[in-house]
């Protein structure tokens, strides 16, 4: 028997309704790598078509990747696969990531665990070291993901890993996510809903096991080249990657550059000088980038957290708001309300961002020349300025936004689906579409529609995944990228922009060509459109789905390892980091580490070709839950492209941001070089990545490609 | 500590180190608890730790893991870094330096390095005499051979966790040896929180050696 490298070699199978629990080898998904290609992959196989979201016949499947676990640098995080219900009407595969219960599941034993059916009664999930059972939770349905933890590590140990849902996934929301910890959870794609319509309250994983590497010092060697450090006195002023960085007293950059916060002035910083706020930071499992921040209040006045981005700026705007913006932003209440949100178990990319962040404030003038879009936040926030939302039809006490009076009353009613929170409970596109037919909403109502799809580009009948991130930048990369793509949130631009721009030995031209093919500096003006802007868009893609394949952090592997020297510069304590070097031998993340890991060559074209293979399953996958056929009388049947609206925008030199001419030349570059015809992979191309099986299940279905479509 | 790290580490609960009062119920020291480089050791029957004399006496450790809590942000990647380099397998659960990063609302999550004690609870209780003193390093560390699995040092470490690991494969107990004077886990951390102090008269760190300014 040939030695297993990276991979456990075993997938566990629960079924809820009969209770049968059972193993099969996980060999045959190799050509998927992991993760979210082997769940892709599995999901093809085992969730068709006709099966609803909240079908016991939906699967929720967990799975990690051959470098999860394995202390490859940023190698901390796993899949969570299934269908959707927030993609509606048209309900498809969606991906969720997040850190710690993927590694905790491969030391249990398992590269990935498939939950089916549904419980009669409550339960949660016990696997231990390569056993699992299903236990009683009835003690346990109601209770926060915080209290949920501490109940399961009081009943078995400190160590084990919970992934649960909060009243939310119990109520069925459609912004309920799987929490794994304090403020990590699997957030998109309305899982904990999933979860919740399983009656499965809880998966507890406790694992001891090993991972095995092939050459483990090769790959502790590629992950010291890869988090660098550069040690930096304070006061002393040294040149680092060209910039001059002066080192720096813990107590001047307290709060600081650790985080995805930044140096930003907030409340909570100032709490920390006075001595009660400590602030440090915290990563993740194997990795160094340390985007997330700890907070604990010393007088125990409100719990303990680690925070990210989106956990820490959550209310802050609101806040603002209500303090007529008197005080800094980001002060206890805000991370009160995120701890809220998280405790409930609610997608924070929905509802953290229910305040105008980088929105406006006042209705916006549709006329007006803004390069910046709308986020989640403004949904309601704009829905309020423009007269749709009062305290009647909505029973929120306006006047107080920003208030902890709001914030509480708003979450009742969301997390126990009261009145108007029954509405947005189903998802915000739902709410639109109700809110528009509704006359109780007033005469203004259908602007709701102009609102939401300011927010979500994405045209059509799936829309984008979350009102976080469906966000759509004035650039022609990010339009092609955010009308294809599945995978929102993994900004293109940052791998083109900001992070070629941060190597020193070799030109930010010379990398982004190597890297993503001739004439790709083009795609650096954002009014470009052209075939090489495509190109660019499916190595991104590509590129993506092999990092969620391996599984390795895109935020470590991506965004802040590309913001190197702008993010890290004035770093902490008496210390600065140098991540000029990293990734500089391949953008495209894990090939070196996989090579290590599995003890032969593993190339970036090897790689680039089964995220090809991804892609175009993902797609087939889409097409074959109605993507590009269902016509719904609502949202139309948009395929790949954006909202009418974004291609009147223009910027403030009266520029239109979008081209639609060029969108729509380019969106054919696009189709083009995958080999696909009116967003459908053809035959060819799916038997050249080895998806023959895909192909015939298509054509049977008379969804491939054929004469009459030309 | 001159922002070299810390050496006062809580003992397990229900330990103590030093008698601080006469009537004082045994408990783990009190932080910040000024100790002078008078060591008292507990009375013979006093609750937590029986009292007891080294079959030999053992010169302190050359070297030891220092850790900066303040810049710690338990990462794990030195956990990783001893495991690939001392095992050949990513397996946490068997470093010889431990970093418990599953409970993010929990404060404490520092790195956690076996502190090379002054008077080595795991080599006192060793029935087999394994553990010896490694004559470059200092550090305390196991004769594999000599192992019979029993676990008595892991019971005996006065740390929580436990700094030495039982390995499961090998059924043998495996402890910090400080790589033999280039320990991995310094090189590994990408923040520069750990620091590898070394005096070659000796570093007093660990049990019996609390409070010792380095």
């Amino acid at each position: 028997m040939t030695e297993l490298y990276g991979y456990v070699g075993k997938i566990l199978r629960v079924n809820l309704t009969t209770r049968v629990i059972s193993e099969f080898s996980s060999e045959k998904y190799s050509p998927y790598l992991g993760s979210k290609g082997m769940a892709t992959r599995i999901y093809w196989e085992e969730i068709g078509p006709e099966v609803k979201p909240f079908d016991p016949e939906n699967k929720l499947i967990f799975a990690a990747g051959p470098a999860t676990g394995t202390g490859a640098v940023g190698s901390t995080k796993g899949s969570l696969t299934g269908k959707s219900p927030v993609w509606n009407p048209v309900s498809s595969i969606a991906h969720s990531t997040t850190a710690i219960f993927a590694p905790a599941l491969k030391r249990a034993g398992y590269d990935a665990l498939i939950v089916e059916g549904k419980a009669d009664l409550p339960v949660y999930l016990w696997i231990a070291n390569g056993k699992a059972e299903i236990r009683d939770a009835q003690d346990l349905w109601g209770k926060t993901t915080r209290n949920t933890r501490a109940l399961l590590w009081q009943k078995h140990n400190k160590q084990t890993v919970v992934a649960c849902i909060g009243p939310a996934g119990e109520n069925l929301l459609l912004s309920a996510c799987v929490s794994v910890a304090c403020n990590t959870p699997f957030g998109r794609g309305g899982f904990g809903a999933v979860m919740g319509s399983k009656n499965l309250k809880a998966i507890a994983v406790y694992g001891t096991g090993r991972i095995k590497v092939a050459q483990p010092l090769k790959l502790l060697e590629v992950n010291r080249d890869r988090a660098k450090f550069e040690s930096i006195k304070v006061g002393e002023k040294r040149i680092v990657g060209g910039k001059e960085v002066i080192g720096k007293e813990w107590d001047e950059t307290v709060a600081c550059d650790f985080g995805t916060v930044g140096t930003a002035d907030t409340q909570l910083r100032d709490l920390a000088k006075l001595g009660r706020v400590r602030i440090k930071p915290n990563a993740c499992e194997a990795c160094f980038a340390f985007c997330r921040t700890r907070y604990s209040f010393v007088d125990g006045s409100l719990p303990n957290s680690s925070v990210k981005c989106t956990s820490n700026i959550g209310w802050a705007m609101a806040e603002a708001i209500a303090d007529n913006w008197e005080k800094k932003v980001l002060g206890p209440a805000s991370y009160e309300f995120a701890q809220t949100l998280d405790d409930a178990g609610l997608n924070m990319n929905d509802f953290c961002l229910l305040s105008p962040l980088f929105g406006q404030l006042t209705p916006f003038d549709e006329n007006e020349n803004v390069e910046y879009t709308l986020l989640g936040g403004d949904w309601l926030y704009q829905g309020y300025v423009s007269g749709i939302f009062n305290e009647e039809n909505t029973g929120l006490p306006w006047n107080k936004f920003g208030t902890k009076e709001f914030n509480d009353k708003f979450l009742q009613m969301v997390i126990y689906r009261e009145g108007f929170g029954d509405i947005l409970a189903k998802g915000f596109r739902y709410a639109t579409k109700y809110i528009v037919e509704h006359q109780e909403f007033g005469p203004n109502r259908d602007r709701m529609l102009y609102i939401y799809k300011r927010i979500n580009s994405k045209a059509g009948n799936m829309g984008c995944l979350d009102n976080g991130h469906g966000q759509y930048a004035p650039n022609s990369g990010r339009s092609i990228f955010t009308a294809v793509g599945d995978r929102t949130g993994s900004e293109p631009e940052y791998m083109w922009s900001h992070h070629m721009t941060s190597f020193l030995n070799e030109t930010p031209a010379a990398v982004r060509e190597k890297w993503l093919g001739p004439g790709t500096n083009k795609i650096l003006d954002l009014y470009y459109w052209g075939p090489e802007v495509a190109h660019a868009v499916i190595k991104h893609e590509q590129y993506s789905a092999v990092l969620d394949s391996l599984h390795l952090c895109e935020i470590g592997t991506m965004t802040l390892g590309s913001q190197g020297l702008g993010h890290y510069a004035n770093r902490p304590v008496d210390r600065n980091r140098d991540l000029i070097d990293w990734l500089d031998h391949s953008p495209h993340g894990g090939s070196e580490l996989l090579s290590a890991i599995f003890g032969r060559e593993v190339t970036n074209e090897e790689l680039d070709e089964i995220g090809a293979r991804i892609v175009n399953l993902i797609r087939a996958i889409w097409v074959r839950d109605g993507y590009t056929t269902v016509d719904d009388p609502f949202w139309g049947k948009a395929v790949d492209t954006l909202w009418d609206m974004h291609f009147q925008r223009k910027n403030t030199e009266g520029k239109n941001l979008t081209l639609k001419s060029g969108f729509d030349a380019t969106i054919q570059d696009y189709y083009k070089e995958r080999g696909w015809v009116k967003g459908v992979p053809t035959r060819a191309t799916l038997e050249r990545l080895g998806l023959k099986d895909v192909a015939d299940d298509l054509a049977k279905r008379n969804l491939l490609p054929n004469e009459s479509w030309r | 500590m001159n922002g070299k790290g810390y050496t006062n580490v809580p003992l397990k609960e229900g330990w103590s180190m030093y008698k601080e009062k006469e009537t004082t119920t045994v408990g783990s020291v009190r932080a910040g608890a000024k100790v002078g480089t008078e060591q008292v050791k507990p009375k013979e029957g006093s609750r937590g730790v029986k009292a007891f004399t080294l079959p030999i006496s053992v010169p302190p450790s050359k070297g030891v893991l220092l850790v900066n809590d303040k810049m710690c942000g338990g990462c794990s990647s030195c956990v990783f870094a001893c495991t690939l380099y001392n095992d050949g397998v990513a397996a946490p659960s068997i470093s010889r330096i431990q970093v418990d990063n599953i409970r993010f609302e929990e404060w404490d999550a520092t790195a956690k390095p076996c502190l090379q004690c002054v008077e080595p609870l795991c080599m006192r209780y060793c029935p087999t005499n394994s553990i010896k003193v490694d004559g470059k390093t200092g550090a305390r560390i196991i004769d594999e051979k000599a192992c019979i699995g029993c676990q008595e040092c892991i019971k005996h470490c006065p740390y929580d966790p436990p700094r030495i690991r039982y390995d499961e494969v090998k059924k043998k107990a495996v402890k910090c040896n400080l790589c033999d004077g280039d320990p991995q886990c310094v090189k590994s951390c990408p923040f520069g929180a750990l620091t590898y102090y070394t005096d070659p008269d000796g570093v007093k760190t660990g049990y019996m050696g609390e409070g010792t300014q380095l």
